[in-house]
C-alpha cells in the first residue's frame, strides 16, 4: 500500500472540498501546525491529514477537513490528548494526533 | 409478494456508537432476546424477537455500533459481514439505522452506505425530546425527502415515539416486495466502476455497491478455501484498484452528500449535555485528579460487593441447608434421595450462593459503562497500557473480566490493532472473575483470621490482595508477550467520548438479567452433572471396599474409645476414600503432594477443571457425604476437619493459601478456552493460554506452600 499515493489524495480533496485553492496556490502551506505540538486552549481548523488509514478511520468518525478543532486537555503521564472537533470529543494518541495538520 | 402467515423478517439494527441502538432494542425486545451466532459462527450478537398480528416473527438483530463500512476492528467487520453474506440465515430483509439527532451531521456515513445496499432502511432520529427541549429546529419532512428514507423521531430513553416506530416497521414489512434495487447516491468514478463490473459480472453480484465493497474487502471476507478472493484479487490487481485512497474518496463525497442536508434541515442550539460532559471532564480527565478518581471508583465498586452481598448470600445459603434437612427427615432414606440431598443440593448451592456478587459487580460496571465514564478511563490509561503492550481499550476488558472472563474476551473485539487485541484476550484470564470469588471466600474464611486493622477487616484486605496478584499477574504476562510477539502493524486509540447520560434502568437490569442467568445456567449445568458423577464415584468402590473400610473405621474407634457421633465420622471418612472418588484422589496425591494438597482437594482440582467454581461444589458434595452431622455450612466443616486419627487440622494455613494461588493463576473454564478459540480463529492460543497459566498455578503454589509451611 503505497501511502505516499493516498497522502496525495488525500491533500488533493482537502483542496477540492474546503474551498482553499487560492492559499494551496499562493504556498501558504506553512502556516499549517501538527496536531500533537498544539497546546489545550487553541482552536483551529482540519487543513489536512498526512497518513491515509488515520484519515479513514477519523474522517468516518466525522473529523472532516474544515472542522473546528479545539484542544482540550492531554493525558496523564506524556499520554495522548483530547480534542473537540465541531461536536465530537476524541481521544488520541500524540502519534495520532501527529497526522492532523491545523490552521490556527 | 408480501409476508406471508408464519413467516420471518429479520431486521438489523445498526448506528454508530453510543447513538443509543442497544437502549432502542432493550425496549423494543425486552426480555426475549437471545445471543446468537453470526454469521459463518464466529461472532456472537444478541437477537430479540417478537410476532405479528399477522403471525410473522420479527427477528431484530442489535449489531455493534460502527462507523463505516470500512472497517477498523473486529466489531465493524461484524458488520459488513452481516450485510455481503447474502445467504446467511440471518441476512437482513430491512435496516432500522439509528442517529443522534444531536451528531446526525456526523452519523449519516454508515446510513449512506447502506443505503447503497440495496436493502430497505429506515432512519431513526434519536434523543429527540431533548434537543427539541434544548431549542433545536428538526425539519422531518425536509429530511425524509432529501434523504429519500423514511423518517421516525423517537427516544430511546423516554419510549416517545417507539409505538410508532414498530408501527412503520408493520407497513415495511407488508411492502418489502415493492422495494426496488437502488442506483447508489455515490457516484463511483472510473476506476471503481471498472472494478465493480467485473466483480459484479464474474460474481454474478446484482448490487454494483456490493461489488465494489466485495473489491475492498475480499481479503478477509472469503474462506481460504473460496476462490472468489482470487478472482477479485486478479481482478484489482489488473486494474490498478488500492483500496485505501477510493475509501477516503468515498467517505468524503458521503458527507459531501448530506451535510448540507442535515445543514439545511436541522438549527442546532447549543447543547446542554454536551456542555455539561465538559465541566465534568475538568475534574474526571484532569491529568492528576483523574488517575485518582479512577482508584476511588473501583475501590468502592469492590467494596460495595462485599458490602451489600452478604445478606442475600446469607438468605441463599440458608435456604439451601434447610432445603436439604428437611427433604433428609421427611423423604425415606434410600440413594435417589442421598443423591439429591448430598449431591445437587449442595452443590447448586454452592454456586448459587455467589450470584448476588456477581449481580452487583456487573450492575456497578454496566453503570459506569452506561454513564460514558470506560471510555475515558480508556484514555487516562492508555498510555501505561501501551506500556505492557496493551490498549486502553483493554481496561475495560481487565476490569469487566474482574466479574467474567468471556464477556471481557469479546470486548476486545473494539481493540483495533492485532497484537495488542491478541495480548489483551490472552491475559484477561488472569484477571479474578466473580467464579474465583466463591473459592477465595471459602479458603479465606479458614486461612485468614477475621481481625480488624482500624477499619479494615483482615480477610477483606487478604481478598483485595488476591486481585491485585491477579492484576499484577495479568500486566508481566502482557509485559512478556509485548517483547515475544513481533508485528509491523500500527496500533490506534482514537476513541469517541460520549456525553455523560444518566444511566437507563431497563439497560441495566437486562445487562445483569442475561449474565447472571447465563453464568447460573452455564455453571448450573456443569455443576448438575458433575455432582451426579462425583457422588456416584463417592457412594461406590471397588467390590467390598466400602464395607472392608466400615469395618476397619469400628475396630479402630472401639480401639480409641470414640463416642457414637466420632465413630460416624471415622467411617464416613474412611469410605469416602476406600471409593472410586478417594481412589482418583489418591492417584494423583503423588503430584499435588509438593503443592500441599490432599487427595480430597485433588478431586475437587479434577472436577473443576472445566469450571473452577465447581471446586466449592465438589467440596460441599465430598463433606456432606463425609460427615455424619449436616449442620453449619461448608467452611465450618472444613475447619472442623481433622485427621481422624492424628486430629491434626487437615487444611492447613499453608495448604490453603497454596490453593489459593493456584485459584489464582489456574486456567480452570471451558467456556474462556472455547471464546479465545472463536475470538482468535485458531487452537494455537487457547492451548499455550492453557499451558501457560497451569504452569504459573503450579510454580507459584509450590512456592506459598514451602514458603508458610
Amino acid at each position: 500500500m503505497s501511502v505516499f499515493n493516498s497522502r496525495t489524495s488525500v491533500s488533493l480533496h482537502a483542496l477540492n472540498i474546503a474551498n482553499r485553492k487560492s492559499s494551496a496556490v499562493l504556498g501558504l502551506v506553512e502556516s499549517l501546525k501538527n496536531l500533537s505540538l498544539i497546546s489545550p486552549g487553541e482552536i483551529g481548523v482540519l487543513a489536512e491529514y498526512t497518513n491515509a488509514l488515520i484519515a479513514q478511520k477519523l474522517l468516518s468518525m466525522g473529523v472532516l477537513l474544515g472542522s473546528r478543532i479545539e484542544v482540550l486537555r492531554s493525558a496523564p503521564w506524556g499520554g495522548g490528548l483530547i480534542i473537540k472537533a465541531d461536536n465530537l470529543i476524541i481521544a488520541l494518541r500524540k502519534r495520532e494526533a501527529a497526522a492532523l495538520l491545523i490552521r490556527l | 409478494m408480501s409476508k406471508e402467515t408464519g413467516s420471518q423478517v429479520n431486521i438489523a439494527l445498526a448506528g454508530n456508537p453510543n447513538c443509543g441502538k442497544t437502549t432502542l432494542f432493550n425496549r423494543l425486545t425486552g426480555l426475549n432476546q437471545k445471543t446468537g451466532n453470526f454469521p459463518g459462527t464466529t461472532v456472537e450478537l444478541k437477537i430479540g424477537s417478537w410476532t405479528n398480528n399477522q403471525q410473522v416473527k420479527i427477528n431484530l438483530l442489535d449489531l455493534p455500533g460502527a462507523y463505516s463500512l470500512y472497517p477498523n476492528t473486529k466489531d465493524e467487520r461484524v458488520v459488513i459481514s452481516t450485510f455481503l453474506d447474502t445467504h446467511a440465515a440471518n441476512y437482513p430483509d430491512v435496516v432500522v439505522y439509528v442517529a443522534d439527532v444531536n451528531k446526525l451531521d456526523k452519523h449519516l456515513l454508515l446510513f449512506s452506505q447502506l443505503k447503497d445496499l440495496g436493502i430497505p432502511i429506515l432512519l431513526v432520529l434519536n434523543l429527540v425530546d431533548q434537543a427539541l427541549e434544548e431549542g433545536m429546529k428538526i425539519d422531518v419532512d425536509g429530511l425524509s425527502r432529501s434523504l429519500a428514507v423514511p423518517i421516525f423521531s423517537i427516544s430511546s430513553r423516554t419510549g416517545l415515539g417507539v409505538a410508532e416506530l414498530k408501527e412503520g416497521l408493520e407497513n415495511i414489512i407488508k411492502e418489502l416486495s415493492f422495494f426496488a434495487a437502488p442506483i447508489p447516491d455515490y457516484k463511483l468514478s472510473s476506476i471503481e466502476l471498472q472494478v465493480a463490473s467485473r466483480i459484479q459480472l464474474e460474481l454474478k453480484e446484482p448490487g454494483i455497491y456490493r461489488a465494489l465493497l466485495l473489491a475492498h474487502h475480499s481479503s478477509w471476507f472469503y474462506d481460504k478455501s473460496s476462490n472468489n478472493s482470487k478472482e477479485i484479487e486478479e481482478i484489482t490487481n489488473k486494474i490498478g484498484f488500492e483500496p485505501l485512497p477510493f475509501q477516503v474518496k468515498e467517505t468524503m463525497a458521503r458527507y459531501d452528500w448530506f451535510t448540507p442536508i442535515v445543514a439545511q434541515n436541522i438549527k442546532k442550539a447549543i447543547s446542554l449535555s454536551e456542555k455539561r460532559s465538559q465541566l465534568i471532564d475538568r475534574i474526571v480527565l484532569n491529568k492528576y485528579l483523574g488517575p485518582i478518581f479512577f482508584l476511588g471508583i473501583m475501590f468502592l465498586v469492590f467494596q460495595a460487593i462485599f458490602a451489600l452481598a452478604s445478606y442475600p448470600m446469607d438468605g441463599i445459603e440458608y435456604l439451601f441447608t434447610e432445603t436439604s434437612n428437611l427433604l433428609k427427615t421427611n423423604l425415606p432414606a434410600n440413594k435417589v434421595v442421598d443423591l439429591i440431598t448430598d449431591g445437587i443440593i449442595p452443590g447448586l448451592g454452592g454456586i448459587l450462593v455467589f450470584i448476588p456478587q456477581i449481580a452487583i459487580l456487573f450492575f456497578l460496571i454496566s453503570i459506569l459503562e452506561e454513564i460514558g465514564y470506560m471510555a475515558r478511563a480508556a484514555f487516562i490509561f492508555d498510555k501505561i497500557m501501551q506500556y505492557f503492550g496493551l490498549n486502553g481499550r483493554s481496561l475495560v476488558a481487565l476490569i469487566s473480566g474482574a466479574a467474567c472472563a468471556i464477556p471481557a474476551i469479546m470486548s476486545a473485539r473494539t481493540i483495533a490493532g492485532w497484537k495488542e487485541r491478541l495480548v489483551t484476550i490472552l491475559v484477561t484470564p488472569l484477571i479474578s472473575c466473580s467464579a474465583r470469588i466463591p473459592v477465595y471466600t471459602l479458603l479465606i474464611g479458614f486461612a485468614i483470621p477475621s481481625t480488624q486493622i482500624g477499619p479494615f477487616n483482615l480477610q477483606g484486605i487478604a481478598f483485595m490482595g488476591l486481585y491485585i496478584l491477579g492484576i499484577f499477574a495479568a500486566l508481566t504476562t502482557a509485559l512478556l508477550l509485548k517483547w515475544i510477539l513481533k508485528t509491523d502493524e500500527e496500533s490506534y486509540l482514537m476513541l469517541e467520548l460520549p456525553d455523560y447520560k444518566k444511566p437507563v434502568f431497563r439497560n441495566l437490569y437486562l445487562n445483569v438479567y442475561d449474565k447472571v442467568k447465563s453464568f447460573s445456567l452455564e455453571a448450573g449445568k456443569i455443576i448438575l452433572i458433575i455432582s451426579v458423577i462425583l457422588w456416584g464415584l463417592s457412594t461406590y468402590g471397588p467390590g467390598d471396599a466400602l464395607q472392608k473400610a466400615e469395618q476397619e473405621a469400628i475396630s479402630i474407634a472401639k480401639e480409641k474409645n470414640f463416642n457414637q457421633n466420632e465413630e460416624e465420622n471415622l467411617i464416613a471418612a474412611y469410605q469416602i476414600e476406600a471409593s472410586y472418588a478417594g481412589i482418583l484422589g489418591k492417584t494423583i496425591e503423588p503430584v499435588i503432594q509438593p503443592l500441599g494438597f490432599d487427595w480430597k482437594i485433588g478431586i475437587a482440582l479434577i472436577t473443576s477443571f472445566a469450571a473452577r467454581e465447581v471446586f466449592v461444589g465438589t467440596m460441599a458434595t465430598i463433606y456432606s457425604l463425609g460427615s455424619a452431622e449436616d449442620t453449619g455450612g461448608l467452611s465450618e466443616r472444613m475447619i472442623k476437619e481433622k485427621n481422624p486419627v492424628t486430629g491434626e487440622r487437615v487444611y492447613s494455613i499453608a495448604t490453603s493459601l497454596s490453593l489459593l494461588i493456584f485459584y489464582v493463576f489456574a486456567m480452570q473454564c471451558m467456556s474462556t478456552l472455547a471464546v479465545v478459540k472463536r475470538e482468535t480463529n485458531s487452537w494455537k492460543w487457547p492451548i499455550i493460554q492453557f499451558i501457560f497459566m497451569t504452569a504459573l498455578a503450579v510454580l507459584g503454589s509450590l512456592l506459598t506452600y514451602h514458603l508458610f509451611s
